[in-house]
C-alpha cells in the first residue's frame, strides 16, 4: 500500500466507490486509510472551525471516523457518503466543544477580558456545513488555481503580491484568479441555501 | 446565481439579493479562514486507522465474548437437561417387576409386570403373552396387593 497523505496529493477526490465502503464497515486497514485520505481534511476542517484548537480537533476527527464505523453498518454504500459523514463530522465536534466547555480550567478572574477561552459560544452549524463545502470545493481545484485562491484571501495579498510570491506574471495570477473564481462559483452556489 | 457569485469574488461591486450577499459574505469569510485551509498532522492517518482497529478488535472481542456466554448457557442448558433427563430415566427405573404365571384358567399365559412410581402415584406394565384376544370393548385388569394379599389398587 503506498501510503499518501491527502495534503500532498494533488488529485485529492471526495468519492468513495462501494466496494471501499464495504471495506469501511468490515473495518479493513486499507478501506479506512481510503476514506480517510478522501474525506479526512473536510472532517478535521469542520472540527478545527467548532473547537478552534489542533489537538481538539484531530481528536474529533479520529472520534468521527470510529463512530462513521460503527453507524456504517446502516449505510447506503452505492450513495455519496459525504453528507452522512458531514452530520457526524459536525455532531462530534459539537459533543467535543460541549465536554470542553463544563471543564473547569483556572478562575475567571485570572484570565484576561481578550482571552479567547471566554467565547463559549456553541458552533455556528450552517458555518459548519458551510466549511465542509467551501474545502471540498478548494480541493477540487487544481493545486495552481488553490495556490492563488489561499494567497488572496488567506494571506490577504495583492495580484501583484502573489505573483512576487510565486514568481509569475500578473496577468497569469489574474487568469488563475478568475478560473479559480468561476470554479468556486459553480461548485458552492448551494451555499446560498445553507445560508438561507 | 453562481456567475453573480463568480463576479463578486473578482469585483465586489457587484449588487447581489440578500441571501446572496449573505452567502457570499460566508464564502470570502470562510475562504479567510484558516481551519477552511488547514491540514491536519501526517500522524493522524495512521491515528484514526488505529483507532478505528481498535474499536474493530473491541467489537469482535464483545462479539467473541457473547458468542462464547451463548455458548456456555448453552452447555449449560444441555447439562440441565441431561441431568434432568438422567433424574427421569432414575424416575423411569421400575419400583417393582414381577414374573407372572397364570392359573388354571389359563396355563398357557405368562407375563411380567412392572410398577413404577410416578409424581400421581403408580404405574403398571403388563406384558402378558398367551391370553386371547378380547372383543372390542372388554379389557383386561390388573389388581395390586400386598404381601397380606389385601388389595392395593
Amino acid at each position: 500500500v503506498t501510503r499518501r497523505h491527502p495534503a500532498d496529493s494533488s488529485d485529492r477526490r471526495n468519492t468513495i466507490d462501494a466496494y471501499v465502503l464495504e471495506g469501511f464497515r468490515r473495518g479493513e486497514e486499507s478501506a479506512v486509510r481510503e476514506v480517510y485520505r478522501a474525506y479526512g481534511n473536510l472532517v478535521y476542517a469542520v472540527a478545527l472551525r467548532a473547537l478552534g484548537r489542533r489537538e481538539l480537533a484531530e481528536e474529533a476527527t479520529q472520534q468521527t471516523f470510529v463512530r462513521a464505523w460503527q453507524a456504517a453498518d446502516r449505510i447506503d454504500v452505492l450513495r455519496d457518503p459525504a453528507p452522512w459523514l458531514a452530520t457526524i463530522a459536525k455532531n462530534t465536534a459539537i459533543d467535543v466543544h460541549r465536554r470542553e466547555s463544563r471543564r473547569e480550567t483556572r478562575a475567571i478572574d485570572s484570565v484576561s477580558a481578550e482571552h479567547p477561552a471566554l467565547v463559549t459560544t456553541s458552533p455556528d452549524l450552517a458555518a459548519l456545513d458551510a466549511v465542509w463545502q467551501v474545502r471540498q470545493a478548494i480541493d477540487a481545484l487544481p493545486p495552481d488555481e488553490r495556490a492563488v485562491v489561499r494567497l488572496q484571501y488567506m494571506s490577504g495579498m495583492t495580484h501583484r503580491e502573489i505573483a512576487s510570491t510565486l514568481g509569475l506574471a500578473i496577468g497569469t495570477v489574474k487568469s488563475r484568479l478568475h478560473r479559480a473564481h468561476g470554479k468556486l462559483a459553480n461548485l458552492l452556489s448551494h451555499l446560498r441555501e445553507v445560508v438561507s | 446565481v453562481s456567475e453573480r457569485w463568480g463576479s463578486h469574488l473578482v469585483d465586489e461591486g457587484t449588487r447581489f439579493d440578500a441571501s446572496e450577499e449573505s452567502a457570499a459574505a460566508l464564502l470570502v469569510e470562510l475562504l479567510g479562514d484558516a481551519p477552511t485551509w488547514s491540514e491536519p498532522s501526517s500522524a493522524l492517518e495512521d491515528a484514526v486507522v488505529g483507532t478505528v482497529r481498535t474499536a474493530c478488535a473491541r467489537r469482535r472481542w464483545s462479539h467473541r465474548l457473547v458468542r462464547r456466554a451463548t455458548a456456555a448457557a448453552t452447555a449449560v442448558a444441555a447439562a440441565c437437561a441431561l441431568v434432568v433427563g438422567l433424574t427421569a430415566q432414575h424416575d423411569a427405573r421400575p419400583e417393582l417387576r414381577g414374573r407372572l404365571t397364570a392359573d388354571g384358567s389359563l396355563p398357557g399365559a405368562a407375563g411380567s409386570a412392572e410398577v413404577y412410581r410416578s409424581r400421581s402415584g403408580f404405574r403398571v406394565a403388563l406384558d402378558a403373552k398367551g391370553l386371547p384376544e378380547l372383543r372390542a370393548g372388554r379389557y383386561y385388569e390388573a389388581w395390586l396387593a400386598d404381601v397380606n394379599g389385601r388389595d392395593r389398587s
